[in-house]
C-alpha cells in the first residue's frame, strides 16, 4: 500500500467521523432544543390522533365489534395511542407557553402552535369523556 | 377448522347492528334498531315435532305451525341463516321445530331437539331459577347481604353504601354494579378462568345504592350463580345439571365452554352477514357463564318453559315448588308502575297489565328470546345463529299479536291537565342507559346509544336516537307519554322541575338518565371532529410548506449552477 493510499484512506475515514460527528451533534442540537422539541410535539400529536382515529375506526371495521372485548394487537395498540396523545397534548401546551414567553418564530407560526395545544386539550377532554383515557 | 373471519361494512344497517350488538350485549337483547332486509320466502328443511293442542290461544296446531313457517319463511335466509322454535301450551310442548340451517358450510338442517343454539342471557333464568331452588331450600334468601355467602371465598362485595347486596338486588340487576358491557368474551376456550378468580379481578364498582335503579349486569348475574354454587358446595356447572337439567330431561343443555364433544346433539354455527348471505363465523366463549353461556336445543327450552308453566313441575318431576314459582314470577322491583317491571330474573313484556313475563339473549353471533305467558299457559321461545339487526323478539311480537296474548295498542287520550306544553319542554334533553358503561373504551356506547327528547306541538313529545328513529308520544297522565300506535311508554320522575329518571317500557334492562351538556352528541361529535380536522389541515399546511420550500432550494441551486457554468 503506497503513502498516497494510506493518505485518502485517513481522509476517507476523517470524512466518515466528520459526518458521523456532525450527525450526532445535530441530533444533540435539536433534542436539547426547546422550540425544536415543541414543533415535534404538535407534529406527533397531530399524527398519532389521525393515527388513532383511523386505526381505531380500521380495526373495528375489518375485525368487527367483538375486538373491543378481545382486544387483539391492533385493538391494543390502537387503545394506547390516547395516552400518547395526552402526553404529546401536554409537550404541546408547554411549548406553546415557552413560544410565546420567549418569542420564537414568528407570529402566525406562534399562533398555529396555540391552536394545536387548544385542538390537543380539547381532543383529550373528549378521549377522556369517552373512556380512552382510563387508567 | 378455522372459520372464515367476520367483516362489516360501512352500510347503515350494519351500523345499525353494531349499535344493537353492543347494547344488546349489555342488555344481551334489546330492541333491535335498523330494519330487516328484504324478505324472500324460504323453505322450512326441517323436522317438526306437534303435539296435541291444549286449551287457551293455540287451539289449532296445525295452524299455529302455518303461522310460524310463514313468519320464519320471511326471515330464513335473509335476517338469519337458521332458527329454532318452541311453543308451549299448559304442559305440552305444542311446536317445536328447526328453521334453516345450522351451518351453511356443511348446509346442515336445524332440528330442534338435535340442533343446540347458544341462547345467550337466556340461560339466566335457569340461574335465577337455581337461587330460587335454594330459597326453597332454605339455602339462600333473597334478602341476605350476599357476602354471607361468600365466607370461603376471595369474591366479596365492598360495603360502599350502607345497605348490602342481595340475592333480590341480583336477580332484579338493581345492585349498583357499573356495567362494563362485556361479560368475559375470550376467543381462545384456554382464557377461560374460573368464576372465583373471574369475579375477584373483573369486579365493576358500586356506583348506585342497590335496589333503587334498574342497570343490567352480566357481573351480577355472574355473581349469582356462583353464589348458588358456593351454597352447594360444588361448581355451578354441575348444581345445573343435577337439579334443573337432569330432572327435566335437558340432555342436550349445558353451561360448559366449548360444548363438550360426548355431549349429545351438534351445535349450531355462529354466522355473520356477507352480502346478501352469510359466513359461518368463529365462536366466541363468554367468561361470566351463569350470565350467558347455555347452550341448548328448542326442545330443551320447551321442557324448562314446561316446568315454569306447570307450577315447577313436568309430569311427574318438580324442580320447584308451586309458591316458589309464583314468588319468582311476582313482581320484585318497580321501575314505575307504567312500565315493564322486574319479576325475579325475569322481566315484563309489552303492555304492563298482559302479565307476559321474557328475558332477552344474545352473545356475539347469535341471539334468543324467550315468553312466558303465565295467565294463558304459553310459552314461546325463538332463537337464530346470528345477530341481525331485527332479533327473535320481532317473532315473538308477531305470534303474541296474532294470538292476541295481550291488548291491542290503542290510541293515546291526550290529558286533560293544563300545562303539557311546559312538561314537555321541562322533559327535553339528552338521556343515557344505566347499562351502558360509564368508563372505559366501552363508553363509546353509551354515547351512540343516546335518547334525545324534543318537546312536539300540543304537548307531545318528539324521541330520535343518533341512527334516525323517531317516534311520537302523547301524554296520557302527567308526565307519562304513550306511543301512537304501541305498546311503548315513556314515564319521567321529575323533583322540583328537574327530570331524574325516564322509564321506556322497551327497555326494562336500564333507566334513562339525564346527560350534561358537555357529554352530549353534538358537543362530542363536534369537539372530536373540530379537533380531527385542525390536525389534518396542520399536517397539509407542513407538508405543503415544505414542499414549497425544498422547491425553492432546488430552484435557487439550479439557478446558481447555471450562474456557475456560465
Amino acid at each position: 500500500m503506497t503513502d498516497q493510499h494510506i493518505s485518502q484512506q485517513r481522509t476517507e475515514q476523517q470524512h466518515e467521523y466528520d459526518d458521523r460527528s456532525g450527525f450526532i451533534h445535530g441530533v444533540k442540537h435539536r433534542l436539547t432544543s426547546a422550540p425544536w422539541l415543541a414543533r415535534a410535539a404538535s407534529v406527533g400529536l397531530s399524527s398519532i390522533s389521525i393515527g388513532f382515529v383511523v386505526l381505531f375506526m380500521f380495526v373495528l371495521e375489518t375485525g368487527g365489534d367483538v375486538t373491543l372485548f378481545t382486544q387483539p394487537l391492533p385493538m391494543q395498540l390502537a387503545l394506547a395511542l390516547p395516552h400518547l396523545i395526552a402526553v404529546l397534548t401536554l409537550v404541546t401546551t408547554a411549548g406553546d407557553l415557552l413560544a410565546w414567553w420567549y418569542r420564537y418564530w414568528s407570529l402566525p407560526a406562534r399562533i398555529h402552535q396555540t391552536a394545536l395545544a387548544l385542538l390537543g386539550l380539547a381532543f383529550c377532554w373528549q378521549l377522556s369523556t369517552l373512556g380512552f383515557l382510563a387508567v | 377448522m378455522p372459520r372464515p373471519r367476520l367483516s362489516t361494512t360501512d352500510d347503515s344497517t350494519d351500523s345499525a347492528t353494531r349499535r344493537s350488538f353492543l347494547a344488546g350485549l349489555g342488555s344481551l337483547g334489546t330492541v333491535a334498531i335498523g330494519t330487516a332486509v328484504g324478505r324472500t320466502s324460504a323453505a322450512t328443511d326441517s323436522q317438526s315435532t306437534d303435539s296435541q293442542p291444549g286449551e287457551g290461544p293455540f287451539t289449532n296446531a296445525d295452524e299455529l305451525e302455518a303461522f310460524v313457517d310463514d313468519v320464519m319463511a320471511e326471515r330464513i335466509g335473509t335476517t338469519t341463516p337458521g332458527a329454532t322454535v318452541a311453543i308451549v301450551n299448559g304442559d305440552a310442548p305444542i311446536l317445536t321445530k328447526g328453521y334453516g340451517t345450522a351451518d351453511v358450510d356443511a348446509d346442515v338442517p336445524v332440528r330442534a331437539d338435535e340442533t343446540v343454539f347458544r341462547v345467550g342471557s337466556v340461560g339466566k333464568l335457569v340461574t335465577y331459577t337455581a337461587v330460587m331452588q335454594g330459597v326453597e331450600q332454605g339455602v339462600l334468601d333473597l334478602d341476605t347481604d350476599v357476602n354471607t355467602y361468600l365466607d370461603d371465598s376471595r369474591v366479596t362485595v365492598p360495603d360502599t353504601y350502607d345497605d348490602p347486596v342481595t340475592l333480590r338486588h341480583l336477580g332484579t340487576h338493581t345492585a349498583g354494579f357499573e356495567s362494563t358491557l362485556d361479560p368475559g368474551i375470550v376467543a381462545d376456550p384456554d382464557a377461560l378462568d374460573s368464576l372465583e378468580a373471574l369475579l375477584t379481578a373483573q369486579q365493576p364498582s358500586r356506583i348506585r345504592p342497590p335496589g333503587e335503579l334498574v342497570g343490567y349486569s352480566n357481573y351480577g348475574a355472574a355473581l349469582t350463580g356462583y353464589i348458588v354454587a358456593e351454597a352447594h358446595d360444588t361448581t355451578f356447572e354441575e348444581y345445573v345439571q343435577a337439579e334443573i337439567f337432569d330432572p327435566l330431561g335437558m340432555t342436550h343443555s349445558t353451561f360448559a365452554q366449548p360444548v363438550p364433544a360426548d355431549q349429545p346433539g351438534d351445535l349450531a354455527a355462529p354466522h355473520v352477514r356477507d352480502g346478501n348471505s352469510f359466513l359461518a363465523a368463529d365462536d366466541v366463549y363468554l367468561n361470566m357463564r351463569p350470565a350467558g353461556s347455555l347452550s341448548a336445543t328448542a326442545t330443551d327450552m320447551a321442557a324448562f318453559m314446561r316446568a315454569h308453566l306447570g307450577d315447577g313441575a313436568v309430569g311427574e318431576t318438580r324442580i320447584l315448588d308451586a309458591e316458589t314459582v309464583e314468588t319468582m314470577h311476582s313482581r320484585h322491583h318497580v321501575r314505575h308502575p307504567a312500565v315493564t317491571n322486574w319479576r325475579y330474573g325475569f322481566h315484563e313484556y309489552g303492555h304492563p297489565d298482559a302479565n307476559l313475563i321474557g328475558h332477552s339473549g344474545a352473545t356475539v353471533n347469535f341471539t334468543s328470546y324467550l315468553l312466558l305467558a303465565p295467565d294463558s299457559d304459553i310459552g314461546i321461545f325463538v332463537a337464530y345463529n346470528s345477530n341481525p339487526s331485527e332479533l327473535p323478539k320481532a317473532i315473538v311480537d308477531e305470534i303474541v299479536a296474532e294470538y292476541e296474548l295481550q291488548p291491542a295498542p290503542t290510541t293515546p287520550t291526550p290529558t286533560s291537565r293544563p300545562g303539557g306544553q311546559e312538561r314537555a319542554e321541562t322533559v327535553a334533553g339528552e338521556y343515557s342507559l344505566t347499562h351502558l358503561p360509564q368508563s372505559g373504551p366501552l363508553q363509546v356506547v353509551d354515547l351512540l346509544e343516546h335518547l334525545t327528547v324534543e318537546p312536539a306541538a300540543n304537548g307531545r313529545l318528539r324521541t330520535t336516537t343518533l341512527d334516525g328513529d323517531a317516534q311520537q308520544w302523547v301524554e296520557g297522565d302527567p308526565y307519562v307519554y304513550e306511543e301512537i300506535g304501541g305498546h311503548g311508554v315513556l314515564a319521567f320522575e321529575v323533583t322540583d322541575g328537574d327530570v331524574d329518571v325516564l322509564n321506556m317500557n322497551r327497555e326494562p334492562t336500564g333507566v334513562y338518565q339525564p346527560v350534561p351538556f358537555h357529554e352530549r352528541q353534538l358537543v362530542t361529535g363536534g369537539v372530536l371532529g373540530t379537533a380531527v380536522s385542525g390536525f389534518g389541515l396542520s399536517l397539509a399546511g407542513w407538508g405543503g410548506h415544505s414542499a414549497w420550500q425544498q422547491w425553492k432550494q432546488y430552484r435557487a441551486t439550479d439557478d446558481s449552477d447555471m450562474e456557475d457554468s456560465e
